[in-house]
């Protein structure tokens, strides 16, 4: 077997992506082609954010539309500076009930995933219970939480974690079982244990749909603590984003409310990308939702 | 139609050796039907030797994937007997002696073809070092040197296939399953696959039992060729093929291969007119 290398294969595709110039590109040149695949990504949604921002500044602007109706978006910025010392206490608030919420969720979810691949009657037995708790409208069940739960951010946490866990859970559950039957039989041949045949075939195995149920709970904790918050509607000290929506709208500081609400979709946008960027990371060798990006 | 005859078969050079050559497996009077009612396998007996090289031929559903199952214990005979030889017994230390190898080339795509080639002494319980080592080894004697952190999506179908086996040879196996393992290769690439699937049967000690639908591949590698019969799957004829190893691309011209071939053919149209 000397000669492996007349095996070697392009990619299917890199003949058609690469431009003329490309053939015997060095190692700096595919990463500036890289760079410019990448660019329409982040240029087109900045163009479409200036198109967007500069025509509600101009009809703000043009129609006179007073700021206690709707601000314009430099007023908004505006205010987020200069009421940053209440905002970020009250974001740091949100974000700590978000991620502890989510940690939660991928905690308890992955470890309920696996005890259920493991013990079917248990499965049978719980997991309709878990579909109840995702069904049911969070906002109808938190406050009964808040009246349970010792302290608000406790019962904050809780909200967050019911609705973040689920999707964590069945993507799991369905990962677990995601296996090809012939590394099933490859493994029983082996007479790998029910340990190492979790270990090194079924956890791997589930590792795209535990990611790709990660980057929802990851906006859904958020929506969680948003919408507890409403329902529980106490304020004091440590109150998060959503109590300061609250109380600028019962004060009718409308610009204050628009900045707290971009704080809130600034965030969540940032444990999108945050979590997509950890998927790709651990994918993006082996996994094809991964492999176009790298592209 | 040439019945077959249990026992001890012809070594590589054609003579027969009843004392030296001693089965490595032995399976009789074995039949195997499945729970939907499907007799698989009727009354088959076959005594497979050390170090030979054995080609199961027949058309689907004759029952050829059925043996390799059998023999590696991935299914239970509904009856007769499956003898190891060497005092291993199927439940004990029999499996491990075993090596599968199929049609896909069944990798872990999270895992590069080191960690690929790696699991099976992972798995038992191998030290780390010792088991990269061997994986090494493994992979370059498949002719992989240097592809040891590829994942498998980056490797062609002949590369796959390769570390597949380097898999398959790394628990030095003393009985190597293969069900079909080149079937789906171009032809090039097959012919390639099967001159150094021969290199490393000769370099190494192994029993291979080599499952085929092609008339060409099981005439070029095999001692002997078993041709099935199915519905339901039985043994139906066993065709010698005498020629000496080392057999290269040369081989392919020979009048003694065509001679051969033209046999088995024959003999595998009878089963599915019979």
């Amino acid at each position: 077997m000397a000669d492996a290398r007349q095996d070697i294969q392009l990619p299917e595709f890199a003949w058609l992506e690469a431009e003329p110039t490309m053939s015997g590109a060095t190692h700096r040149e595919t990463e500036a082609s890289a760079f410019r695949q990448l660019m329409p990504r982040l240029i087109a949604p900045m163009l479409f954010a200036v198109v967007l921002f500069g025509g509600w500044e101009y009809a703000i602007r043009a129609y006179k539309i007073p700021f206690y109706v709707l601000p314009d978006p430099l007023l908004i910025l505006k205010t987020v500076v200069a009421d940053w010392g209440l905002l970020s206490q009250s974001l740091l608030t949100t974000l700590k009930v978000t991620f502890q919420a989510l940690g939660l969720a991928v905690v308890l979810g992955v470890s309920l995933a696996i005890i259920f691949n493991q013990f079917r009657w248990f499965e049978m037995a719980v997991f309709p219970w878990a579909v109840v708790l995702q069904v049911t409208p969070i906002v109808s069940i938190a406050p009964l939480i808040i009246i349970w739960a010792d302290n608000v951010r406790l019962a904050l946490l809780i909200c967050a974690w019911i609705v973040a866990f689920f999707p964590i859970l069945s993507n799991t559950m369905i990962g677990l079982n995601s296996i090809d039957q012939n590394l099933t039989n490859l493994f029983q041949l082996y007479r790998a244990s029910r340990f190492d045949t979790l270990r090194y075939l079924r956890l791997p195995a589930a590792m795209p749909y535990f990611l790709s149920g990660l980057r929802i709970s990851g906006g859904l904790s958020l929506i969680g603590a948003v919408v507890a918050e409403f329902v529980a509607g106490t304020g004091g000290q440590g109150s998060g984003l959503a109590y300061r929506i609250l109380e600028a709208s019962f004060e009718l500081k409308i610009p204050r409310l628009f900045a707290a609400l971009f704080l809130i979709s600034a965030t969540g946008l940032c444990i999108f990308a945050l979590t997509s960027l950890l998927s790709w990371l651990l994918l993006r060798h082996w996994h094809e939702s991964a492999m176009r990006k790298e592209r | 139609m040439r019945l077959m005859n249990e026992g001890v078969l012809a070594t590589a050079t054609g003579e027969r050796n009843d004392a030296r050559q001693v089965p490595v497996v032995r399976l009789a009077h074995v039949s195997k039907r499945f729970s939907n009612g499907t007799l698989a396998l009727e009354d088959f007996t076959f005594a497979f030797p050390q170090h030979g090289f054995v080609s199961l031929l027949g058309p689907s559903g004759c029952g050829k994937s059925t043996i390799l199952k059998l023999i590696a214990g991935l299914n239970e005979p509904t009856s007769g007997a499956i003898q190891w030889m060497g005092g291993q017994s199927q439940q004990r230390d029999g499996r491990r002696d075993i090596a599968f190898v199929f049609q896909e080339p069944t990798l872990l795509p999270w895992a590069n073809a080191l960690r690929n080639v790696m699991i099976p002494l992972i798995l038992s319980r191998v030290p780390w070092a010792e088991a990269k080592s061997r994986a090494l080894e493994a992979l370059e004697q498949v002719g992989l040197a240097g592809f040891e952190s590829s994942y498998p999506r980056e490797l062609s179908g002949g590369m796959k296939m390769r570390v597949s086996i380097a898999r398959a040879i790394v628990e030095r196996p003393r009985v190597l399953l293969m069900d079909e393992p080149f079937a789906a290769l171009d032809e090039i690439t097959r012919f390639k696959m099967n001159q150094d699937l021969l290199k490393l049967w000769q370099a190494h000690e192994f029993t291979v039992l080599f499952v085929t639908h092609s008339v060409y591949e099981a005439t070029y590698l095999s001692q002997h060729v078993l041709i099935m019969a199915p519905r339901p799957g039985r043994a139906y004829a066993r065709v010698a093929v005498e020629a000496p190893y080392p057999r290269d691309e040369g081989f392919r011209g020979e009048p003694l291969y065509h001679e051969r071939c033209a046999e088995i053919s024959a003999l595998l149209a009878e089963t599915s007119h019979g």
